[in-house]
Parts: structure tokens; sequence; C-alpha cells
């Protein structure tokens, strides 16, 4: 959306309008979706925290000043979220009296090692993915948000940055760093298991 | 030195998988959930369970209450019984009377104490 046309959909929004709201959900519900899904992994907890997002965009609407763009806004909204969920997961977990403390970490070590790679690509490849989303998930939180974003998303550096309350260029860290220790990790799974 | 080209080539293969990572599509009720959720805060908001003012401070006067309710019932009910008794004794003494009922017919009725 360019940016003045931008400007007068967030004061339609403002003022109410009947049907702008809801074109505002259906504009961004997809990838605000796909954002809480990257960082959850279970549908039904991605879709509630979706709901969730709007909720507040809805309710945070009067005090949007237009400094982000509005999709910056909400996706930033999305990841703060997903993100708080985790972090009351982990919580509840370690402070459980029958869980043992449970790092991301260990997560990727628990992976079982495929006994065999199936013919069938499509299984490798669900497979692969299960692994690599369990290597991101392990990453320290920042890089794992940027490289979610960019990676998953293909959100822009600059938009990411924007989400973070960062620059362009720590995002660009972000990401360098957090794909570096994302190999060593796979290397390291790989070593073990292959 | 195989097994560690192996071994990268399946780190890559493992990193290429975030092109093909597979999206999800929202619930065709989205918006209605989350018009929804809007509308049932909007409601909590406006009609909060502690409405009254003080309700907090009710909360702990209710059962004394309830006892105190329950101690003046069982004292009035006690009285009523007494005076009962009372009564019961003077109608049987005017009944003895009115129809000259001997002292050993009206011994048959005593009158518990």
């Amino acid at each position: 959306m360019v940016k003045e046309e931008e400007k007068q959909f967030v004061e339609r929004l403002k003022s109410e309008c009947p049907g702008v709201f809801k074109e505002l959900v259906d504009l961004h519900r997809n990838r605000v979706l796909n954002v809480c899904y990257r960082f959850l992994h279970n549908r039904a907890d991605a879709e509630d925290v979706a709901q969730d997002v709007f909720v507040e965009v809805y309710r945070s609407l009067p005090e949007f000043r237009g400094g982000a763009q509005l999709s910056t806004w909400i996706y930033r909204i999305a990841v703060t979220k997903s993100l708080d969920l985790i972090r009351r997961r982990n919580r509840k977990k370690r402070f459980g009296i029958f869980h043992a403390p449970l790092r991301m970490e260990a997560l990727v070590e628990q992976v079982p090692a495929p006994r065999s790679f199936s013919p069938i690509a499509r299984l490798e490849d669900r497979e692969r993915s299960r692994i690599l989303q369990q290597a991101v998930d392990s990453l320290p939180e920042s890089q794992k948000t940027a490289i979610t974003l960019s990676k998953y998303e293909g959100v822009s550096y600059h938009e990411i940055a924007d989400i973070m309350g960062t620059t362009v260029s720590s995002v660009e860290s972000l990401i360098h760093r957090g794909m570096e220790n994302l190999r060593k990790k796979l290397y390291r799974y790989y070593r073990r298991n292959l | 030195m195989k097994a560690q080209e192996r071994i990268e080539q399946e780190v890559d293969k493992t990193i290429a998988c975030f092109d093909h990572a597979d999206k999800i599509e929202s619930d065709p009720y989205f918006y209605v959930r989350v018009m929804g959720k809007i509308l049932s805060q909007e409601r909590q908001e406006r009609y909060p369970v502690s409405w009254l003012p003080g309700m907090s401070l009710l909360r702990p006067v209710l059962p004394i209450a309830i006892v105190i309710v329950n101690l003046v019932t069982v004292a009035l009910v006690l009285k009523s019984e007494v005076s009962d008794t009372e009564n019961r004794e003077t109608r049987l003494t005017a009944l003895a009377e009115q129809y000259s009922l001997s002292q050993d017919v009206y011994s048959l009725f005593p009158i518990k104490k």
C-alpha cells in the first residue's frame, strides 16, 4: 500500500467505517497466521494468537500514530504475542514439578535419527523441515525472530528492523550469526545421527 | 572425508527447506471469531462480575450473616416452644373445669414440663 493510501485507510479504520476492519483482517490474516505458526508450530495455537493479534489491533487503533507501516505494526504485535506465549509455556515447564527443565537446545538433540532415509523425497523433506524447525527454535530469541521473519516469511530486512525495533545492520548481523549457529547445530546433529 | 561431504550436503538440503516451507490458510470464520472476542471483551468491561461497589467486602460478611440468621431462628423456635407448653397447660385446666373432669381423668393427661 502506498503511504498516502495507507494513511487514508488508517483514517477510515479509526473512524470505524463499516467493513474497513474486515478489509484489514482479510488483507493480513494469512500472513499473521503464518508468522504465529512459524513460532508456535501448532495450528490451533497460531489461530488463537492470530485472533488475539487482531483484537489488540482493534483496541489499540486509536493509539496508532502511523510512525511505522500498518503491516509492520501488526506483525510486531504478532511476533510479541507468539514469543509471549512461548515464554509463558517455558516458564510453566521450568516450574512444573514433574517437568525437567526443558531447553530448546535439548530438543534438537532429542530428535530421533531416522533409521534409514525413506525413498520418498517428500517424507525426507518433511523430516528435514522438522529438524530445521527445531534447530531454529533452539537459537537465541532475537536470531530466531529475525531468521523466522526473513527466511520463512520473506520479510525485508528493513521491515524486520521496524518490527524488532532495531537497525537494519543489526538485523543483518543477527541473521548472519543465526545462520552460522544453525549450520553448526545441524552439522552436530547430522554428525551424530547420519 | 566422504562422511563430512555427506553431512554438508544434508545440512544444505535441510537449510533449503526454508524455501518450500508449508503455508497454512486461516479458518473461514476467522473474522467472525475475532469479532466475537472483541465483543465478549467489551461486554466484560461494561458489565464486570463485581459491578456492585464493595462487592469484595461483602464476601466475608455473607457467611457471618447466615450464622446469625440461623442462631436467631433457633432462639425464636425455642421460645415459641416454651410459650406453647404454657398455653397447653392453661387450655387443659380450662377444659377440665368446663367439663367437670375428675382429678383421675385429668391425671390421665399429665402435663409435661
